[in-house]
């Protein structure tokens, strides 16, 4: 960004995945989780949303739990992220389940970053102050302007 | 006052003042992260104000002319 500013400052406002994640709900991220996966694995199949079971004791869990092709993708209440495969695994199965979980990550991580955005965004007229412009950078950072 | 305030992915909140000056935008900037606290959005700032707006450097341009010079 071109910078002529008289005076500039640069804060921090911690990075809390799971907070961040909290704020947006296990429905909102489930969605988006479908979303991403017809678009980018659509050639696995359909995604399901799926009940999930303890490993361990065999009854429900809670967590988000979707079915791809021979993908099982778990995502934990604190939003940990689990990706195998549903049967034995075939060939290309542990570059798939590798793609998957790299991508699920990813997204988790996105729509962290989003939220964070969002949540910094609409505090700033909260505060008081007048928004009178709001754009986002090449690089995805929001920019608003704003009278001080 | 005119700002940008720039929000990345990663939590960066940066706060470039365009008009005043560096104690009126020092001023400024530290009132707005304590509103944001108030807001329950804190941000951690280390007190540093930067200036990136200099003076300009006076340009000249020199024009040579040349008797019988042409330019295509």
């Amino acid at each position: 960004m071109p910078c002529d500013a008289i005076a500039v400052a640069k804060g921090q406002v911690p990075l809390d995945l799971a907070h961040e994640l909290d704020g947006l709900g296990s429905e909102a991220v489930a969605q988006a989780l479908l979303a991403l996966l017809r678009q980018r694995f659509a050639h696995l199949g359909q995604p399901e949303l799926t009940p999930l079971w303890g490993a361990h004791s065999g009854a429900r869990a809670s967590g988000i739990g979707v079915r791809i092709g021979n993908v099982l993708i778990r995502v934990s209440p604190n939003w940990r992220v689990t990706v195998n495969t549903r049967r034995r695994a075939g060939a290309g199965d542990d570059q798939t389940v590798s793609l998957v979980r790299d991508a699920v990550t990813g997204l988790l991580t996105g729509l962290a970053g989003l939220a964070i955005q969002q949540r910094v965004a609409q505090a700033v007229p909260q505060a008081g102050y007048r928004v009178t412009d709001q754009t986002r950078a090449p690089n995805g950072a929001l920019v608003l302007s704003v009278e001080l | 006052m005119k700002a940008r305030v720039v929000i990345t992915a990663g939590g960066q909140v940066s706060v470039f003042v365009d008009e005043g000056t560096l104690e009126t935008g020092r001023e400024a900037i530290e009132r707005f992260f304590a509103r944001l606290a108030a807001q329950d959005v804190a941000v951690t700032w280390d007190g540093k104000i930067e200036q990136h707006r200099h003076e300009r450097e006076a340009v000249t341009a020199h024009v040579h002319a040349h008797e019988g010079a042409r330019t295509q």
